[in-house]
């Protein structure tokens, strides 16, 4: 890494310089920009994530089709299906809670609010880390982390979590119990919550440091 | 026999019991109308979104110099940045009780912390306003 000391101990030679590194990243990062690869790189990597998730999804799509078909039909129907359901199974084809087939898209619409916040997370991660480059690198480090893992970690969980609250709410079950179980939990909000206080309290420390130096 | 059938057979056979995390807020009252609970997640995204957009508003303030005096443009960043840290937590707070007194049946939450926030977005906004008129106009 560095080349201005000839002979070095083991345990310097084990340490390693986090502040240069993160110049060496800062200035690869600088040439990239000032050579107009920036908005490439950023448009192919969210073609990647984009993509992941897509296929991912259609994958899902071809192995659920018999499922989604029989609802749909049973759906239409008043709820009443007796063409593809057993039949002792249709007393038990009314929960007292639960959606049947997601009417008014509510479960479309959330994972739509999933993605719009998701996105939100990726535009501020992005200006803090654009904004503070000449100031700070262990904010622009930090706010550059934050935009990349846990967005894509947001992309991945909160379309998982769009598959299960789809599959809990249209899958006819015996009880109330097995469909509660099957919905999802408090953690991805609580997730969310916390990364976006997080990068809140970071910029916030950032700035009172800043302005007291 | 169709996949429905299946898919019931399967889920009886696993544990029947509710593992959904944490305990101390699913454990209490009856299961509400799904559809309560998913309006009450996209409550708080949006709340999330709010705070990252005053978020970025407070990172702007601090790095544009051309926007405000220099005097006023720490404390008008950082009141921006207090603002997007309340409301990431509140938003979090409000998604936990309102969560729970669905699951009570019981009355939302007054939405004191939207008053709060038009108040103080109302009161950051008249000051950027003057500061910045001040500042161009000397």
């Amino acid at each position: 890494m560095s080349s201005h000391s000839g002979i070095r101990t083991h345990a310097v030679h084990m340490t390693l310089d986090w502040h240069r590194l993160l110049v060496l990243a800062r200035d690869s990062v600088g040439d990239v920009i000032d050579a107009g690869f920036g908005p490439p790189v950023l448009v192919g990597l969210l073609a990647v994530l984009f993509s992941c998730s897509i296929i991912e999804s259609m994958f899902r799509r071809s192995r659920d089709t018999p499922a989604a078909h029989s609802h749909r039909r049973v759906d239409d129907r008043g709820g009443t299906g007796t063409a593809c359901v057993p039949a002792e199974s249709v007393p038990t084809r009314a929960p007292q809670i639960g959606l049947r087939h997601d009417r008014g898209a509510q479960v479309e619409r959330t994972a739509l609010a999933w993605q719009r916040t998701t996105i939100a997370l990726v535009v501020a991660g992005i200006t803090i880390s654009r904004l503070t480059l000449p100031h700070s690198l262990w904010v622009t480090a930090t706010a550059a982390a934050v935009c990349v893992v846990p967005s894509a970690a947001l992309v991945v969980l909160s379309h998982k979590r769009y598959r299960k609250s789809t599959h809990a709410l249209s899958t006819p079950q015996a009880t109330t119990a097995e469909q509660v179980r099957v919905q999802p939990d408090a953690r991805l909000p609580v997730a969310a919550a916390a990364i976006t206080a997080g990068l809140c309290a970071l910029e916030l420390a950032h700035v009172l440091l800043a302005s007291t130096l | 026999m169709t996949s429905e059938g299946h898919d019931a057979g399967e889920v009886t056979l696993e544990v029947d019991r509710d593992r959904r995390w944490p305990r101390q807020l699913y454990a209490v009252g009856t299961e509400p109308d799904p559809r309560f609970s998913l309006a009450n997640e996209r409550t708080l995204l949006a709340w999330m979104r709010t705070s990252l957009a005053l978020l970025a508003l407070g990172v702007a303030l601090d790095a544009f110099d051309d926007v405000v005096a220099d005097g006023f443009r720490g404390p008008a960043a950082a009141g921006a940045l207090v603002l997007a840290l309340l409301c990431a937590i509140s938003g979090a707070r409000r998604w936990w009780v309102n969560e729970r007194a669905l699951r009570r049946t019981e009355p939302l939450t007054a939405p004191l912390s939207g008053i709060v926030l038009t108040v103080s977005l109302g009161g950051l906004a008249l000051v950027l306003l003057t500061v910045s008129m001040t500042g161009h106009f000397r």
